[in-house]
């Protein structure tokens, strides 16, 4: 960029304005609440007094708020590396030039167009303890004898959820890692067949190390597209059994909306965005550095 | 230069938004005394929020026209909110100084909406009415706070016990539970391998709290007194029943719905539920025969009520809105408009002079459980008591604490809550 050049940034101001007006606003707006005591009604008589880090004290001492962070944290790390191995898998599965390989990638993206309400209803229901078809299916091959409580016990609950999460993130993750793999040069690997290397070598020598890029952003994406889920863990859910999982934005809802203690809720909001805007920074670090290499 | 124009560039949009910011709060405040400065010249127009679907809706629209055409004081116009969204919509309005002048809600927030300042004390309106008396002590206790008027309750419901006459007689059992004994007896005689003998729904929300009020009350317990003999009790027996497996142990995750839903398909022979889902269980499984009673008992015959309150907003139409009211409740609309809707009168005098409600073969089951149906609370801080007790429900359900352990840690939180 050369020095004199302020004109040009007239141009990126229309852009400018619209991000500030609508994610920069709101985004202040709640990092300010968070510091104030604000319920129904001082909204309402707009008195407003700073009280700083006291509703972040008050959270902390929140019945559930620890579990609900670390919940986040079991459920975002356990979906996504599920997620992207299955999808992966899958990827390389479809990338092997058969019949109906892009008719059958195309019924796979059926659980991602599903609205995440429906799915949540879909497998509340599936994974009722007694009629639910996960444990018909599973004491029916002789599985298991005694019914699983997917969603009724507290140990259980959470991995129920991540496992529907993972079912409707597979299909996101295969299909970004297809459009990678069809990128790969095809001469690589004609050379690694002359020097006799064998299927493991290749993917592991050679397409994991190109993908790289392409992992990199699934991996991302992934975690900020899970970790602040709501839908899906308060249709499911709600929260419970007891707190087992409550997540920080259901926290968050529950706090706000419920109890009208919007500050708290707010800073429930804030320790959520702050984590991600933490994630995001490495990931647009990395995106940089693999630009300039 | 990249950086510096970069900083330079994130500087001057941080104090945009700050300047935003502050200028957001203060149209805020102009706009809001605004809106109460016009509504005192005695406007015209009253705007209702309300929640209703389905054939209530229809009812009420219709209702809200007869009344614009009746009279050309005020002009009257609904606008509907969705259910889960109504708490939302008012903290929203409230924030942003676009209130109706009247909004319905869930008997249960009354009393959180006007500790918080939202309702207008309408005390003084009603005495001058006074047709206060003829209404049900149940429905008008949750409409007050501080004793005083903050809203009238404009239909009511409780919950009763589902029974499924086929499975019962299957089984040998002649007459429904009446004591909590019973109750599990006859439950467990019910349960086999398709079917559940009893089931409440127990999952981490409001409904939770309000399925178990009744057996709480039941007791001779509260809210305040979730520590008490009465209490644990009442938490021992939906424990017990768990362990027997006669109660299926994902009611911590079920809903009213998901009951009634089960129960219409035969898995369930006997349920805690509301008059609400009586049409749908007689649509969904028209050749089932159920009936309703009582809630069984420990001291008393207990139940819990539920139903809507129609509310003033502080600083909005407050004339235009009471006279609507009235209008509404007057007792011929007041029981047409609750008996076509499936929900029962607020009213003493509609409920007494009608035969609509005990000669209906089902609703007539709910006669003499809304007479000892009582309010949650009611209670300012209800809604983190109520999650307090889901909190308690669901650890003795699951069998993570003990009644008395899970009902200890409640009754303390509860404590902390109501002395805050």
């Amino acid at each position: 960029m050369k020095k004199g050049r302020w004109g040009e940034y007239l141009f990126i101001y229309p852009a400018v304005i619209f991000m500030l007006l609508l994610i920069g606003y709101p985004l202040i707006y709640n990092i300010i609440l968070s510091f104030q005591d604000v319920d129904l009604n001082s909204l309402a008589t707009g008195d407003k007094h700073f009280v700083w880090f006291d509703n972040y004290k008050a959270l902390a001492d929140q019945d559930g708020f620890g579990i609900s962070v670390w919940n986040t944290i079991v459920y975002t790390l356990g979906s996504v590396v599920f997620q992207v191995v299955i999808g992966f898998l899958l990827a390389l599965f479809f990338s092997m030039k058969f019949k109906l390989a892009s008719f059958l990638r195309g019924v796979v993206m059926i659980s991602w167009l599903i609205p995440l309400t429906i799915t949540a209803l879909l497998y509340k229901f599936m994974m009722g303890s007694g009629e639910g078809i996960f444990n018909q299916m599973l004491m029916g091959i002789g599985f298991i004898d005694d019914p699983i409580q997917w969603l009724s016990n507290p140990d259980i609950a959470l991995w129920s959820v991540i496992i529907a999460n993972i079912w409707v993130g597979i299909p996101f993750n295969m299909l970004l890692l297809s459009t990678g793999l069809s990128n790969l040069p095809e001469d690589v690997y004609e050379s690694a067949s002359l020097d006799g290397a064998n299927w493991f070598q290749k993917l592991f020598k050679i397409t994991i190390p190109l993908l790289r890029p392409v992992l990199l952003v699934v991996l991302m994406l992934g975690f900020i597209y899970t970790f602040k889920v709501f839908d899906l863990v308060f249709v499911m859910t709600g929260g419970g059994p007891i707190n087992s999982t409550e997540v920080l934005s259901t926290i968050a809802y529950r706090l706000s909306f419920n109890e009208f203690q919007f500050s708290l809720g707010a800073a429930a909001a804030n320790i959520l965005f702050i984590i991600l805007l933490f994630v995001s920074v490495i990931y647009l670090f990395m995106i940089n550095k693999d630009e300039e290499a | 230069m990249k950086r510096i124009s970069g900083l330079l560039l994130a500087i001057v949009s941080l104090v945009v938004v700050l300047s935003a910011c502050s200028g957001g709060t203060s149209i805020t405040d102009d706009e809001q005394s605004g809106g109460e400065g016009e509504a005192t010249e005695g406007s015209k127009d009253v705007t209702i929020w309300f929640h209703y679907t389905g054939k209530q809706q229809e009812e009420f629209l219709s209702l809200i026209d007869e009344y614009n055409e009746s009279q050309d004081q005020y002009e009257v116009e609904g606008e509907y909110v969705p259910f889960a969204d109504v708490k939302k919509q008012l903290s929203v309005g409230v924030a942003g100084g676009t209130l109706p002048d009247m909004a319905l809600m869930d008997v249960v927030d009354n009393a959180a909406f006007a500790e918080q300042g939202v309702l207008e004390d309408i005390t003084s309106k009603v005495e001058e009415w006074g047709e206060i008396d003829n209404f049900y002590e149940g429905p008008v206790e949750s409409a007050t706070y501080d004793g005083k008027y903050y809203g009238l309750p404009v239909g009511s419901n409780a919950l009763g016990l589902f029974y499924n006459e086929d499975l019962l007689k299957e089984a040998g059992i002649e007459e429904p539970p009446t004591t909590w004994d019973e109750l599990k007896e006859d439950a467990k005689a019910l349960t086999n391998d398709d079917t559940k003998g009893f089931a409440v729904s127990a999952v981490k929300s409001e409904e939770g709290a309000f399925q178990f009020y009744p057996f709480l009350r039941s007791a001779g317990a509260d809210y305040d007194s979730l520590d008490s003999e009465g209490a644990v009790e009442a938490m021992t027996l939906l424990t017990d029943m768990i362990e027997e497996g006669s109660m299926g142990s994902d009611v911590v995750n079920a809903t009213q719905d998901d009951l009634a839903r089960q129960f219409a398909a035969g898995k369930l022979a006997m349920m805690v539920n509301g008059p609400w889902n009586i049409e749908r269980l007689k649509e969904e499984s028209p050749d089932m025969n159920f009936s309703i009673s009582q809630i069984p008992k420990d001291e008393q015959f207990a139940s819990v009520l539920g139903g809507e309150n129609l509310t003033i907003i502080k600083g909005g139409n407050v004339d235009g809105a009471f006279d609507f009211l009235t209008w509404f409740l007057e007792p011929d609309r007041h029981e047409t408009f609750t008996y076509e809707t499936g929900v029962f009168p607020a009213r003493k005098d509609v409920l007494e002079n009608s035969d609509h409600w005990t000669e209906d073969p089902y609703l007539n089951g709910f006669v003499p459980i809304m007479d000892g149906a009582v309010p949650r609370g009611p209670s300012p801080q209800w809604p983190e008591i109520s999650e307090s007790i889901q909190i308690a429900i669901q650890e003795s359900l699951t069998g993570t604490k003990s009644p008395e352990e899970a009902l200890d840690k409640a009754a303390e939180s509860v404590s902390e809550t109501v002395d805050e």
